[in-house]
Protein backbone atom coordinates (compact mmCIF):
# COMPACT_ATOMS: atom_id res chain seq x y z
CA UNK A 1 0.00 0.00 0.00
CA UNK A 2 2.71 2.52 0.99
CA UNK A 3 5.66 0.16 0.55
CA UNK A 4 8.88 2.10 -0.12
CA UNK A 5 6.92 5.34 -0.58
CA UNK A 6 8.40 8.66 0.55
CA UNK A 7 6.78 11.06 3.01
CA UNK A 8 5.55 13.33 0.20
CA UNK A 9 4.17 10.35 -1.79
CA UNK A 10 2.23 9.16 1.28
CA UNK A 11 0.95 12.67 1.94
CA UNK A 12 -0.17 12.88 -1.69
CA UNK A 13 -2.17 9.65 -1.29
CA UNK A 14 -3.93 10.68 1.92
CA UNK A 15 -4.68 14.26 0.89
CA UNK A 16 -6.63 12.89 -2.09
CA UNK A 17 -8.66 10.70 0.23
CA UNK A 18 -8.15 11.31 3.99
CA UNK A 19 -10.12 8.19 5.01
CA UNK A 20 -7.44 6.18 3.23
CA UNK A 21 -5.24 6.90 6.30
CA UNK A 22 -7.18 4.26 8.23
CA UNK A 23 -6.47 1.60 5.59
CA UNK A 24 -2.81 2.60 5.51
CA UNK A 25 -2.53 2.37 9.30
CA UNK A 26 -4.17 -1.07 9.32
CA UNK A 27 -1.78 -2.23 6.61
CA UNK A 28 1.30 -0.83 8.36
CA UNK A 29 0.41 -2.36 11.75
CA UNK A 30 -0.31 -5.67 10.02
CA UNK A 31 3.07 -5.61 8.27
CA UNK A 32 4.86 -4.68 11.50
CA UNK A 33 3.24 -7.74 13.11
CA UNK A 34 4.10 -10.08 10.24
CA UNK A 35 7.17 -8.97 8.25
CA UNK A 36 8.48 -6.95 11.20
CA UNK A 37 8.25 -9.85 13.59
CA UNK A 38 9.81 -12.21 11.05
CA UNK A 39 12.76 -9.82 11.04
CA UNK A 40 12.76 -9.81 14.90
CA UNK A 41 12.53 -6.03 14.67
CA UNK A 42 9.22 -5.12 16.32
CA UNK A 43 8.67 -4.72 20.04
CA UNK A 44 5.13 -3.33 20.30
CA UNK A 45 2.13 -2.27 18.25
CA UNK A 46 -1.21 -0.89 19.38
CA UNK A 47 -3.62 -0.79 16.45
CA UNK A 48 -6.43 0.76 18.51
CA UNK A 49 -4.24 3.69 19.54
CA UNK A 50 -2.91 4.18 15.98
CA UNK A 51 -6.40 4.04 14.44
CA UNK A 52 -7.78 6.44 17.07
CA UNK A 53 -4.93 8.83 16.35
CA UNK A 54 -5.68 8.56 12.61
CA UNK A 55 -9.45 9.09 13.12
CA UNK A 56 -8.83 12.21 15.20
CA UNK A 57 -6.52 13.57 12.52
CA UNK A 58 -9.13 12.97 9.81
CA UNK A 59 -11.81 14.75 11.88
CA UNK A 60 -9.60 17.78 12.54
CA UNK A 61 -8.87 18.19 8.80
CA UNK A 62 -5.47 19.84 9.37
CA UNK A 63 -4.27 18.95 5.91
CA UNK A 64 -1.39 21.41 5.97
CA UNK A 65 0.46 19.54 8.73
CA UNK A 66 3.90 18.50 7.43
CA UNK A 67 3.40 14.81 8.26
CA UNK A 68 -0.39 14.60 7.81
CA UNK A 69 -1.30 10.89 7.89
CA UNK A 70 2.28 9.60 7.66
CA UNK A 71 2.75 6.38 9.66
CA UNK A 72 5.93 6.08 11.71
CA UNK A 73 7.34 3.77 14.40
CA UNK A 74 10.37 4.31 16.61
CA UNK A 75 13.10 2.71 18.66
CA UNK A 76 11.72 1.36 21.93
CA UNK A 77 13.63 3.94 24.00
CA UNK A 78 11.09 6.64 23.07
CA UNK A 79 8.41 6.78 25.73
CA UNK A 80 4.69 7.29 25.19
CA UNK A 81 1.88 7.61 27.69
CA UNK A 82 -1.63 7.67 26.26
CA UNK A 83 -4.26 10.27 27.28
CA UNK A 84 -5.97 7.57 29.38
CA UNK A 85 -2.78 7.14 31.44
CA UNK A 86 -1.70 3.84 29.88
CA UNK A 87 2.02 3.82 29.24
CA UNK A 88 3.61 1.95 26.34
CA UNK A 89 6.32 -0.60 27.22
CA UNK A 90 9.59 0.99 28.36
CA UNK A 91 11.87 -2.03 28.63
CA UNK A 92 14.86 -0.60 26.72
CA UNK A 93 15.39 -4.04 25.21
CA UNK A 94 16.19 -5.63 28.55
CA UNK A 95 14.77 -8.42 30.67
CA UNK A 96 15.97 -6.36 33.64
CA UNK A 97 13.13 -3.93 32.83
CA UNK A 98 10.51 -6.52 31.92
CA UNK A 99 7.04 -5.02 32.39
CA UNK A 100 8.27 -1.40 32.77
CA UNK A 101 5.90 1.19 31.30
CA UNK A 102 6.37 4.72 30.02
CA UNK A 103 5.45 7.45 32.50
CA UNK A 104 5.68 10.32 29.99
CA UNK A 105 5.73 11.00 26.27
CA UNK A 106 9.12 11.86 24.79
CA UNK A 107 9.30 15.45 23.56
CA UNK A 108 10.23 14.38 20.02
CA UNK A 109 7.26 12.00 19.90
CA UNK A 110 4.95 14.88 20.89
CA UNK A 111 6.46 17.02 18.12
CA UNK A 112 5.86 14.28 15.55
CA UNK A 113 2.25 13.89 16.82
CA UNK A 114 1.69 17.62 16.41
CA UNK A 115 3.08 17.39 12.86
CA UNK A 116 0.31 14.92 11.97
CA UNK A 117 2.17 11.60 11.95
CA UNK A 118 0.59 8.35 13.15
CA UNK A 119 2.57 6.42 15.76
CA UNK A 120 2.40 2.73 14.82
CA UNK A 121 4.65 1.20 17.48
CA UNK A 122 8.04 0.58 18.99
CA UNK A 123 10.98 -1.19 17.38
CA UNK A 124 13.63 -3.39 18.92
CA UNK A 125 16.72 -1.77 20.44
CA UNK A 126 19.93 -3.34 21.61
CA UNK A 127 19.70 -3.70 25.40
CA UNK A 128 20.02 -0.24 27.00
CA UNK A 129 21.10 1.01 23.52
CA UNK A 130 24.52 -0.35 24.44
CA UNK A 131 25.77 -2.36 21.48
CA UNK A 132 27.01 -1.97 17.93
CA UNK A 133 26.06 -5.23 16.21
CA UNK A 134 22.34 -5.43 17.05
CA UNK A 135 22.44 -8.64 19.09
CA UNK A 136 19.82 -8.91 21.80
CA UNK A 137 19.07 -12.25 23.46
CA UNK A 138 15.93 -10.93 25.16
CA UNK A 139 14.16 -8.66 22.66
CA UNK A 140 15.49 -10.36 19.52
CA UNK A 141 18.31 -9.71 17.09
CA UNK A 142 16.87 -7.89 14.05
CA UNK A 143 17.76 -9.42 10.69
CA UNK A 144 19.05 -7.29 7.85
CA UNK A 145 16.36 -7.04 5.11
CA UNK A 146 19.06 -7.18 2.40
CA UNK A 147 20.22 -10.58 3.65
CA UNK A 148 18.74 -12.03 6.82
CA UNK A 149 21.96 -13.79 7.83
CA UNK A 150 23.57 -10.42 8.42
CA UNK A 151 23.33 -7.95 11.29
CA UNK A 152 21.44 -4.65 11.16
CA UNK A 153 24.04 -2.99 13.34
CA UNK A 154 23.15 -1.35 16.62
CA UNK A 155 21.73 -0.03 18.61
CA UNK A 156 18.77 1.33 16.59
CA UNK A 157 18.60 -2.05 14.86
CA UNK A 158 14.81 -2.48 14.71
CA UNK A 159 14.33 1.05 13.34
CA UNK A 160 16.79 0.33 10.52
CA UNK A 161 15.30 -3.07 9.65
CA UNK A 162 11.75 -1.71 9.44
CA UNK A 163 12.56 1.39 7.38
CA UNK A 164 14.77 -0.65 5.02
CA UNK A 165 12.00 -3.21 4.56
CA UNK A 166 9.84 -0.38 3.18
CA UNK A 167 7.00 -0.58 5.74
CA UNK A 168 7.36 3.02 6.95
CA UNK A 169 9.33 5.96 5.53
CA UNK A 170 11.12 6.95 8.74
CA UNK A 171 11.86 5.98 12.32
CA UNK A 172 13.68 7.63 15.17
CA UNK A 173 16.80 6.17 16.72
CA UNK A 174 19.37 7.33 19.23
CA UNK A 175 23.12 7.72 18.71
CA UNK A 176 25.65 7.71 21.59
CA UNK A 177 28.57 6.06 19.80
CA UNK A 178 27.14 5.34 16.34
CA UNK A 179 23.71 3.87 17.06
CA UNK A 180 21.88 5.75 14.30
CA UNK A 181 24.72 5.66 11.75
CA UNK A 182 25.84 2.02 12.09
CA UNK A 183 22.32 0.57 11.55
CA UNK A 184 21.60 3.14 8.82
CA UNK A 185 24.81 2.15 7.03
CA UNK A 186 24.13 -1.56 7.47
CA UNK A 187 20.64 -1.27 5.98
CA UNK A 188 21.26 1.32 3.24
CA UNK A 189 19.57 4.26 4.98
CA UNK A 190 20.16 7.93 5.51
CA UNK A 191 20.77 8.54 9.21
CA UNK A 192 21.33 11.79 11.04
CA UNK A 193 23.39 12.10 14.20
CA UNK A 194 22.68 15.72 15.14
CA UNK A 195 24.90 18.25 16.89
CA UNK A 196 24.79 17.70 20.63
CA UNK A 197 21.95 19.84 21.97
CA UNK A 198 19.98 20.31 18.73
CA UNK A 199 17.27 17.72 19.48
CA UNK A 200 15.61 17.07 22.84
CA UNK A 201 16.26 13.75 24.61
CA UNK A 202 13.52 14.36 27.20
CA UNK A 203 11.54 11.16 27.70
CA UNK A 204 14.12 8.98 25.95
CA UNK A 205 15.68 6.14 27.97
CA UNK A 206 19.18 7.38 28.92
CA UNK A 207 22.52 5.70 28.31
CA UNK A 208 25.03 8.57 28.57
CA UNK A 209 23.92 12.05 29.58
CA UNK A 210 26.86 13.76 27.88
CA UNK A 211 26.69 11.84 24.62
CA UNK A 212 23.13 10.67 23.87
CA UNK A 213 21.58 12.20 20.75
CA UNK A 214 18.36 11.50 18.85
CA UNK A 215 18.07 11.28 15.06
CA UNK A 216 16.00 9.94 12.15
CA UNK A 217 16.62 6.94 9.90
CA UNK A 218 15.04 7.25 6.43
CA UNK A 219 15.44 6.01 2.85
CA UNK A 220 16.11 9.48 1.45
CA UNK A 221 17.88 12.69 2.34
CA UNK A 222 14.67 14.67 1.77
CA UNK A 223 12.72 12.55 4.27
CA UNK A 224 15.54 12.86 6.81
CA UNK A 225 15.47 16.66 6.38
CA UNK A 226 11.68 16.71 6.85
CA UNK A 227 11.84 14.78 10.11
CA UNK A 228 14.78 16.86 11.34
CA UNK A 229 12.84 20.06 10.65
CA UNK A 230 10.10 18.88 13.01
CA UNK A 231 12.18 17.54 15.89
CA UNK A 232 15.04 20.09 16.02
CA UNK A 233 14.73 22.89 18.55
CA UNK A 234 15.24 24.00 22.11
CA UNK A 235 13.55 22.15 24.98
CA UNK A 236 13.84 23.29 28.59
CA UNK A 237 13.20 19.71 29.76
CA UNK A 238 16.58 18.62 28.37
CA UNK A 239 19.42 20.46 30.11
CA UNK A 240 21.81 19.83 27.20
CA UNK A 241 19.39 21.47 24.75
CA UNK A 242 20.55 24.70 23.13
CA UNK A 243 18.75 27.59 21.53
CA UNK A 244 19.91 28.12 17.95
CA UNK A 245 18.20 29.33 14.80
CA UNK A 246 16.86 26.30 12.93
CA UNK A 247 17.42 26.62 9.16
CA UNK A 248 14.84 25.65 6.53
CA UNK A 249 16.53 22.35 5.76
CA UNK A 250 14.66 21.50 2.55
CA UNK A 251 15.21 24.83 0.85
CA UNK A 252 18.85 24.94 2.01
CA UNK A 253 19.34 21.41 0.72
CA UNK A 254 18.34 22.43 -2.79
CA UNK A 255 21.44 24.64 -3.06
CA UNK A 256 23.49 21.49 -3.65
CA UNK A 257 27.10 20.55 -3.07
CA UNK A 258 28.66 23.22 -5.32
CA UNK A 259 31.17 25.38 -3.49
CA UNK A 260 31.10 23.43 -0.23
CA UNK A 261 34.54 22.79 1.24
CA UNK A 262 34.97 19.08 1.94
CA UNK A 263 37.97 17.41 3.57
CA UNK A 264 39.29 13.86 3.53
CA UNK A 265 41.21 13.04 6.72
CA UNK A 266 44.58 11.50 5.88
CA UNK A 267 44.90 10.11 9.40
CA UNK A 268 42.85 7.67 11.50
CA UNK A 269 39.61 6.95 9.59
CA UNK A 270 40.94 5.37 6.38
CA UNK A 271 43.99 3.89 8.11
CA UNK A 272 41.72 2.07 10.55
CA UNK A 273 39.31 0.73 7.92
CA UNK A 274 39.51 -2.20 5.52
CA UNK A 275 40.71 -1.54 1.97
CA UNK A 276 37.32 -1.84 0.26
CA UNK A 277 35.73 0.50 2.79
CA UNK A 278 38.49 3.08 2.39
CA UNK A 279 38.22 2.92 -1.40
CA UNK A 280 34.46 3.51 -1.17
CA UNK A 281 35.09 6.64 0.93
CA UNK A 282 37.80 7.88 -1.40
CA UNK A 283 35.46 7.39 -4.33
CA UNK A 284 32.75 9.52 -2.64
CA UNK A 285 35.36 12.21 -1.97
CA UNK A 286 36.34 12.26 -5.66
CA UNK A 287 32.69 12.34 -6.71
CA UNK A 288 32.12 15.37 -4.43
CA UNK A 289 34.93 17.20 -6.21
CA UNK A 290 33.49 16.25 -9.60
CA UNK A 291 30.13 17.68 -8.52
CA UNK A 292 31.66 21.05 -7.66
CA UNK A 293 32.81 20.80 -4.04
CA UNK A 294 36.19 22.27 -3.09
CA UNK A 295 38.03 19.21 -1.81
CA UNK A 296 41.30 18.83 0.06
CA UNK A 297 43.09 16.36 2.31
CA UNK A 298 43.21 17.24 6.01
CA UNK A 299 44.52 15.99 9.36
CA UNK A 300 42.38 15.68 12.48
CA UNK A 301 44.60 16.40 15.51
CA UNK A 302 44.77 13.89 18.38
CA UNK A 303 41.80 11.87 17.11
CA UNK A 304 43.47 8.52 17.88
CA UNK A 305 42.28 8.28 21.49
CA UNK A 306 38.75 9.66 20.97
CA UNK A 307 37.21 6.20 20.45
CA UNK A 308 38.56 4.88 23.77
CA UNK A 309 37.65 8.04 25.66
CA UNK A 310 34.14 7.97 24.21
CA UNK A 311 33.77 4.33 25.30
CA UNK A 312 34.97 5.26 28.78
CA UNK A 313 32.57 8.20 29.02
CA UNK A 314 29.61 6.06 27.90
CA UNK A 315 30.48 3.27 30.34
CA UNK A 316 31.05 5.69 33.20
CA UNK A 317 27.74 7.49 32.69
CA UNK A 318 25.88 4.23 32.00
CA UNK A 319 27.27 2.93 35.30
CA UNK A 320 26.20 6.09 37.13
CA UNK A 321 22.69 5.66 35.74
CA UNK A 322 22.28 1.88 35.79
CA UNK A 323 24.85 0.38 38.18
CA UNK A 324 22.29 -0.46 40.86
CA UNK A 325 20.05 -2.51 38.57
CA UNK A 326 23.08 -4.04 36.85
CA UNK A 327 24.32 -5.41 40.17
CA UNK A 328 20.94 -6.41 41.55
CA UNK A 329 19.64 -8.08 38.38
CA UNK A 330 22.84 -8.98 36.52
CA UNK A 331 21.46 -12.36 35.52
CA UNK A 332 18.76 -10.55 33.52
CA UNK A 333 21.32 -8.73 31.34
CA UNK A 334 22.97 -9.82 28.12
CA UNK A 335 26.58 -10.52 29.11
CA UNK A 336 27.99 -7.90 26.73
CA UNK A 337 25.76 -5.11 28.11
CA UNK A 338 26.72 -6.09 31.64
CA UNK A 339 30.40 -6.09 30.68
CA UNK A 340 30.15 -2.59 29.24
CA UNK A 341 28.19 -1.10 32.15
CA UNK A 342 30.48 -2.65 34.72
CA UNK A 343 33.60 -1.42 32.95
CA UNK A 344 32.40 2.07 33.93
CA UNK A 345 32.15 1.46 37.67
CA UNK A 346 35.88 1.85 38.26
CA UNK A 347 36.01 5.50 37.15
CA UNK A 348 36.52 7.72 40.20
CA UNK A 349 34.67 11.07 40.55
CA UNK A 350 37.96 12.91 39.82
CA UNK A 351 38.55 10.85 36.69
CA UNK A 352 34.98 11.48 35.55
CA UNK A 353 35.48 15.24 35.91
CA UNK A 354 38.76 15.00 33.99
CA UNK A 355 37.09 12.95 31.27
CA UNK A 356 34.41 15.60 30.74
CA UNK A 357 36.87 18.49 30.96
CA UNK A 358 39.32 16.92 28.52
CA UNK A 359 36.45 16.39 26.10
CA UNK A 360 35.64 20.12 26.15
CA UNK A 361 39.30 20.97 25.53
CA UNK A 362 39.54 18.40 22.72
CA UNK A 363 36.40 19.66 20.97
CA UNK A 364 37.71 23.21 21.00
CA UNK A 365 41.11 22.13 19.68
CA UNK A 366 39.61 20.12 16.83
CA UNK A 367 36.83 22.40 15.62
CA UNK A 368 38.99 25.52 15.37
CA UNK A 369 41.79 23.67 13.57
CA UNK A 370 39.71 21.47 11.28
CA UNK A 371 36.89 23.84 10.36
CA UNK A 372 38.98 26.98 9.95
CA UNK A 373 38.58 26.70 6.18
CA UNK A 374 36.33 23.66 5.80
CA UNK A 375 32.58 22.93 5.92
CA UNK A 376 32.73 19.19 6.50
CA UNK A 377 34.83 16.08 6.18
CA UNK A 378 34.07 12.63 4.87
CA UNK A 379 34.72 9.27 6.54
CA UNK A 380 33.51 5.65 6.44
CA UNK A 381 30.85 4.44 8.89
CA UNK A 382 31.63 0.73 9.36
CA UNK A 383 35.39 0.09 9.25
CA UNK A 384 34.81 -3.31 7.64
CA UNK A 385 32.29 -5.16 5.49
CA UNK A 386 29.15 -6.05 7.40
CA UNK A 387 29.48 -9.24 9.51
CA UNK A 388 26.91 -12.02 9.76
CA UNK A 389 24.79 -12.38 12.91
CA UNK A 390 26.60 -15.61 13.70
CA UNK A 391 30.14 -14.34 13.19
CA UNK A 392 29.65 -11.21 15.30
CA UNK A 393 27.91 -12.90 18.24
CA UNK A 394 30.78 -12.32 20.68
CA UNK A 395 28.82 -12.03 23.94
CA UNK A 396 31.18 -11.03 26.74
CA UNK A 397 34.14 -13.05 25.54
CA UNK A 398 37.68 -11.65 25.57
CA UNK A 399 37.22 -10.87 21.85
CA UNK A 400 34.01 -8.90 22.45
CA UNK A 401 35.77 -5.80 23.76
CA UNK A 402 38.00 -5.54 20.70
CA UNK A 403 35.07 -6.22 18.32
CA UNK A 404 32.98 -3.48 19.97
CA UNK A 405 35.95 -1.11 19.86
CA UNK A 406 36.67 -1.89 16.22
CA UNK A 407 33.10 -1.46 14.91
CA UNK A 408 32.78 1.99 16.52
CA UNK A 409 36.19 3.14 15.23
CA UNK A 410 34.70 5.70 12.80
CA UNK A 411 31.57 6.71 14.68
CA UNK A 412 32.45 7.14 18.38
CA UNK A 413 35.02 9.95 17.82
CA UNK A 414 32.23 12.02 16.27
CA UNK A 415 30.03 11.61 19.37
CA UNK A 416 33.01 12.53 21.49
CA UNK A 417 33.33 15.70 19.40
CA UNK A 418 29.58 16.38 19.67
CA UNK A 419 29.47 17.13 15.94
CA UNK A 420 26.67 16.47 13.43
CA UNK A 421 26.97 13.66 10.89
CA UNK A 422 24.84 12.35 8.04
CA UNK A 423 25.18 8.74 6.94
CA UNK A 424 24.55 8.15 3.23
CA UNK A 425 24.37 4.81 1.37
CA UNK A 426 26.68 4.64 -1.62
CA UNK A 427 26.46 1.09 -2.98
CA UNK A 428 26.97 -2.56 -2.10
CA UNK A 429 29.87 -4.62 -0.78
CA UNK A 430 31.00 -7.89 -2.40
CA UNK A 431 28.44 -9.78 -0.24
CA UNK A 432 25.57 -7.63 -1.54
CA UNK A 433 25.16 -5.65 1.68
CA UNK A 434 24.95 -1.83 1.74
CA UNK A 435 28.03 0.38 2.04
CA UNK A 436 27.95 3.97 3.24
CA UNK A 437 29.89 7.10 4.04
CA UNK A 438 29.33 9.76 6.67
CA UNK A 439 29.65 13.50 6.23
CA UNK A 440 30.73 15.23 9.42
CA UNK A 441 30.25 18.96 9.88
CA UNK A 442 30.93 21.84 12.22
CA UNK A 443 28.47 22.44 15.08
CA UNK A 444 24.87 23.04 13.91
CA UNK A 445 25.73 22.68 10.21
CA UNK A 446 23.15 19.97 9.49
CA UNK A 447 21.88 22.14 6.60
CA UNK A 448 25.26 22.00 4.85
CA UNK A 449 25.57 18.24 5.41
CA UNK A 450 22.13 17.71 3.88
CA UNK A 451 23.10 19.88 0.88
CA UNK A 452 26.10 17.67 0.15
CA UNK A 453 24.25 14.43 0.91
CA UNK A 454 21.38 15.37 -1.38
CA UNK A 455 23.68 15.97 -4.36
CA UNK A 456 25.59 12.74 -3.77
CA UNK A 457 22.37 10.76 -3.29
CA UNK A 458 21.22 11.70 -6.81
CA UNK A 459 24.42 10.24 -8.24
CA UNK A 460 24.29 6.99 -6.27
CA UNK A 461 20.52 6.26 -6.76
CA UNK A 462 20.91 3.60 -4.07
CA UNK A 463 17.20 2.90 -3.60
CA UNK A 464 16.63 2.00 -7.27
CA UNK A 465 17.32 -1.48 -5.90
CA UNK A 466 15.11 -2.92 -3.14
CA UNK A 467 15.61 -5.77 -0.65
CA UNK A 468 13.63 -8.93 -1.32
CA UNK A 469 11.92 -9.94 1.89
CA UNK B 1 44.39 6.79 45.88
CA UNK B 2 46.24 7.18 42.56
CA UNK B 3 49.37 5.58 44.05
CA UNK B 4 47.59 2.53 45.29
CA UNK B 5 45.80 2.22 41.95
CA UNK B 6 49.15 2.29 40.13
CA UNK B 7 50.52 -0.42 42.40
CA UNK B 8 47.36 -2.40 41.94
CA UNK B 9 47.58 -2.00 38.16
CA UNK B 10 51.20 -3.10 38.18
CA UNK B 11 50.38 -6.31 40.01
CA UNK B 12 47.51 -7.00 37.63
CA UNK B 13 49.59 -6.34 34.52
CA UNK B 14 52.56 -8.30 35.88
CA UNK B 15 50.39 -11.32 36.40
CA UNK B 16 48.77 -11.10 33.00
CA UNK B 17 45.30 -10.43 34.41
CA UNK B 18 45.08 -13.85 35.88
CA UNK B 19 41.79 -14.48 37.65
CA UNK B 20 43.49 -16.38 40.45
CA UNK B 21 45.85 -13.48 41.10
CA UNK B 22 42.93 -11.08 41.06
CA UNK B 23 41.33 -13.16 43.79
CA UNK B 24 44.53 -12.95 45.79
CA UNK B 25 44.62 -9.17 45.41
CA UNK B 26 41.06 -8.90 46.60
CA UNK B 27 42.04 -10.88 49.70
CA UNK B 28 44.85 -8.36 50.44
CA UNK B 29 42.39 -5.74 51.72
CA UNK B 30 43.97 -2.82 49.85
CA UNK B 31 42.08 0.32 50.72
CA UNK B 32 41.27 1.98 47.41
CA UNK B 33 38.32 2.56 45.13
CA UNK B 34 39.04 -0.40 42.87
CA UNK B 35 39.16 -3.00 45.62
CA UNK B 36 36.02 -1.56 47.15
CA UNK B 37 34.25 -1.86 43.81
CA UNK B 38 35.59 -5.34 43.17
CA UNK B 39 34.25 -6.51 46.50
CA UNK B 40 30.89 -4.95 45.67
CA UNK B 41 30.87 -6.84 42.38
CA UNK B 42 31.80 -10.05 44.15
CA UNK B 43 29.11 -9.44 46.75
CA UNK B 44 26.60 -9.08 43.91
CA UNK B 45 27.86 -12.50 42.70
CA UNK B 46 29.30 -11.21 39.42
CA UNK B 47 31.39 -13.94 37.85
CA UNK B 48 35.16 -13.66 38.65
CA UNK B 49 36.09 -13.87 34.99
CA UNK B 50 33.68 -11.03 34.17
CA UNK B 51 35.19 -8.92 36.98
CA UNK B 52 38.65 -9.55 35.60
CA UNK B 53 37.48 -8.66 32.09
CA UNK B 54 35.75 -5.38 33.02
CA UNK B 55 38.62 -4.30 35.25
CA UNK B 56 41.01 -4.93 32.37
CA UNK B 57 38.90 -2.85 29.95
CA UNK B 58 38.55 -0.02 32.45
CA UNK B 59 42.24 -0.01 33.29
CA UNK B 60 43.26 0.44 29.64
CA UNK B 61 40.81 3.29 29.08
CA UNK B 62 41.70 5.07 32.32
CA UNK B 63 45.37 4.89 31.37
CA UNK B 64 44.52 6.69 28.12
CA UNK B 65 42.79 9.40 30.16
CA UNK B 66 45.69 9.62 32.59
CA UNK B 67 48.02 10.65 29.76
CA UNK B 68 45.91 13.70 28.87
CA UNK B 69 46.61 17.20 30.07
CA UNK B 70 44.03 19.96 30.25
CA UNK B 71 44.85 23.68 29.95
CA UNK B 72 43.60 25.87 32.79
CA UNK B 73 41.54 28.10 30.50
CA UNK B 74 39.31 25.25 29.25
CA UNK B 75 35.67 26.31 28.80
CA UNK B 76 33.10 25.04 31.27
CA UNK B 77 30.81 23.24 28.83
CA UNK B 78 30.51 21.86 25.30
CA UNK B 79 27.67 24.34 24.71
CA UNK B 80 30.01 27.25 25.56
CA UNK B 81 32.59 25.99 23.06
CA UNK B 82 29.95 25.64 20.34
CA UNK B 83 28.49 29.03 21.11
CA UNK B 84 31.92 30.73 20.93
CA UNK B 85 32.66 28.88 17.70
CA UNK B 86 29.40 30.05 16.10
CA UNK B 87 30.17 33.64 17.09
CA UNK B 88 33.73 33.28 15.76
CA UNK B 89 32.42 31.90 12.46
CA UNK B 90 29.85 34.69 12.10
CA UNK B 91 32.47 37.37 12.84
CA UNK B 92 34.80 35.74 10.35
Amino acid sequence: MIDFKSISEIKGLVLNSPNFILEIVNDVVDKLNTIGKTLDAVKYTNSKFSLDQASKLIQEKQYDLPLFGVPLAHKELFQRIQDNGIGWPNEAGSKSREGSKSDQTAEVISLLDKAGSIDCGRLVSVEYAFGVTGHNEYAGTPKNPWNQNYVCGGSSSGSAAIVASGIIPAALGSDTGGSVRLPSAACGLVGIKPTQGLISRAGVFPLSNSLDTVGPLTRSVTDAAKILQIIAGNDHKDLSSVSVKIPEYISEMEKGIQGLKIGLPKNYFLEGSDKGVSENTLSAFRLSEKLGAKCKEINIPNIETANDLNMLLISTEAALEHQKVALERHRDFNQQTLMRILSGVFTSPDEYEKLKKYRIHFIKEVIYKVFDDLDMFIAPVWPCYLPTIKDSDAGASKEAASLVRRIGHNTRPINYLGLPAVCLPTGFDPNGLPMSIQLIGKPFSEDLLLRAASSLEKEYSFWDKKPKI
Amino acid sequence: MEGSRLWFSFVIIYNNFNVLILREIIKMNISNLSTKIISELKKAKIDDEQIDNVFNISLKQLKTLESKTIPKDTASSVQDVFSDFLTFNTDD
